[in-house]
């Protein structure tokens, strides 16, 4: 029996497994743990590399970054040592996906599953209020703000297939082309 | 007034009572997160009326430099003391995206996309030739000239007079900094009063006042004044000398009259020194042609003493490319170079030529300001006398 649990419209993902891969990047998650400032790195060589797919090349290329940036930090500092996180942004039809792999302890994997929960819910609206009103710095909030604003601001549609057994992690971030237009 | 980390700059203007974030908050560390709380609470305690976080040149920011803003946000939200406005840019995507959320965090707190429109009246004042240049010049010389300002007497609870205070940039930071009883800032420009005024509203600025006025025939009292300032303005006046008499009657016996003037023989740079040197003189003496004196700042002296005035304090203000935005040094010559070449120029029907000499020289001006080992200095004389 599969331990693996799926959180969010995962499959509606599939599909774009076929779409126009752009870039994908596969590094020890123990480097970007080591120098934070790698995160910023990564993102932004991600995005630069990419954003000539798009229209308005600058705003696609803040958008990617933005969005990576958040994606790569929660994962990043989040996974096992010696985990290798595997890096994928695609575009298709309008959408553009990204996608991040890894490899969690259970502690981290069960937090965010909890909240990948969270951000499913029906007022998304209201829930990024109540965060944004909260005490950020309090331990819960406090990693909860880079995947809810992703979601929020970027009208995400984050999911995620969580292994507790293996402790595999696969994180998801749908975003509509449109929203690189001003 | 600024501080920064290894990939972000935080300044602040006070011009605009505004505090500019450039570069990119992320992967910043606490000690980095906890100076800028820290720089962000300082200016909140400082400042009244409203106060504008500017974010337009900030690239990327994360969620952890988020929370600080936000944090920022609600504390001062709570306390109610100021407004705070927001700005970002359209061109910049996060900026719309995110910033766009934080008024809801508390009352008090506005947001707004740049545009050409910011200002009420922008389009008006910003687009006059002068108010950029003006802006630019107080910008470079503000951060030299308070120091200044306080040795030549000007100190708290004195009544001041700023005549031909242009946008009223100068007047209104004496206000806040320096605390005078009351300052008045007289300009004939209806747009440039009409501007202070606002700002001076916005800014919950208490002890100032701007008038539309004639600089040389003032509605103002007799020695009604303990300090009269008068910056970069006789130098445009082909009479100055009836300025000077109507300076000198608004003055208190005891009090100073406070006078700035260029001198383009002091302005110099290297590479391209020649150049440099060739458009000064160039300009120096097209602005002659027109009634104009731009080395005034070598007879400030003389002035005052032609007005008998005594115990006279005489300073060089040296902006340059070491002490100062070589970005802002290179907007106010730009701003010199449409001025003279295309304002002066259309005026003394120069051939496009001459103007294009004109611009060459100051293109080539710009250029040592732009090259990182080039130095430039724009140097303006401050002197004051007492009045007997």
């Amino acid at each position: 029996m599969s331990s693996a649990v799926t959180v969010g419209n995962f499959q509606e993902t599939e599909q774009l497994q076929d779409g126009q891969l752009l870039a994908r990047l596969t590094l020890p998650a123990q480097d970007l743990q080591l120098d934070w400032r790698r995160f910023s790195l990564v993102a932004n060589y991600l995005a630069e590399y990419s954003a000539y797919h798009f229209e308005q090349k600058d705003r696609a290329e803040n958008l990617i970054s933005s969005v990576f940036y958040e994606l790569i930090e929660r994962l990043a500092s989040s996974s096992r040592r010696e985990a290798r996180l595997d890096i994928r942004f695609s575009a298709f039809a309008g959408w553009l996906l990204f996608e991040l792999r890894s490899n969690f302890p259970a502690e981290e994997l069960a937090k965010l599953r909890e909240l990948l929960v969270e951000l499913q819910g029906g007022d998304q609206e209201a829930y990024y209020r109540r965060l944004l009103a909260a005490d950020l710095e309090a331990g819960a909030n406090r990693r909860k703000l880079g995947l809810a604003m992703v979601a929020h601001d970027y009208q995400a549609r984050l999911s995620g297939q969580l292994d507790s057994g293996d402790g595999s992690v696969v994180l998801r971030a749908l975003v509509g082309e449109q929203e690189i237009r001003g | 007034m600024s501080i920064s980390g290894e990939r972000y700059t935080i300044s602040y203007d006070p011009l605009d009572q505004q505090v500019n974030f450039e570069g990119s908050l992320r992967a910043v560390n606490q000690a980095d997160l906890d100076a800028i709380r820290e720089y962000l609470g300082e200016l909140h305690q400082r400042l009244e009326g409203t106060m504008r976080l500017n974010f337009r040149k900030l690239r990327y920011l994360s969620s952890a430099g988020l929370r600080i803003i936000i944090d920022f946000l609600k504390e001062a939200s709570r306390a109610r003391k100021l407004d705070i406005q927001l700005i970002g840019s359209k061109v910049v995507t996060w900026e719309e995206k995110t910033l766009s959320n934080l008024p809801a965090l508390g009352e008090g707190i506005g947001f707004q996309v740049f545009d050409r429109n910011f200002y009420e009246s922008q389009g008006i004042i910003e687009d006059a030739q002068f108010i950029p240049l003006l802006r630019n010049q107080t910008r470079l010389l503000w951060p030299l000239e308070r120091e200044v300002l306080v040795r030549h007497g000007l100190r708290e609870g004195l009544r001041v007079a700023d005549i031909c205070c242009g946008c009223g940039d100068v007047a209104l930071l004496i206000a806040r900094d320096l605390k005078p009883g009351f300052i008045v800032g007289v300009d004939h420009s209806l747009p440039a009063i009409e501007y202070a005024s606002r700002l001076a509203k916005e800014f919950k600025v208490r002890n100032a006042d701007f008038r539309l006025g004639d600089a040389t025939a003032l509605m103002l009292e007799d020695e009604r004044f303990d300090f009269v300032l008068c910056r970069l303005s006789i130098q445009i006046f082909s009479r100055p000398e009836l300025i000077l008499k109507e300076l000198a009657r608004i003055l208190k016996p005891g009090g100073r009259l406070y006078l700035i003037g260029e001198d383009y023989d002091l302005i110099v740079g290297y590479p391209n020194d020649e150049d440099i040197r060739a458009v000064y003189d160039a300009a120096g003496k097209y602005g002659r042609d027109i009634g104009m004196d731009l080395y005034n700042g070598k007879k400030l002296y003389s002035i005052l003493n032609g007005l008998r005035l005594g115990n006279i304090r005489l300073d060089y203000l040296n902006v340059d490319t070491v002490n100062s935005d070589r970005q802002i040094f290179a907007e106010m010559i730009r701003s010199w170079r449409h001025f003279s070449a295309q304002t002066i120029g259309r005026e003394l029907g120069l051939s496009g030529e001459a103007k294009g000499r004109l611009e060459g020289g100051y293109d080539a001006h710009l250029r040592t300001i732009q090259h990182p080992f080039g130095y430039s200095k724009w140097t303006v004389v401050a002197a004051s006398g007492e009045k007997r």
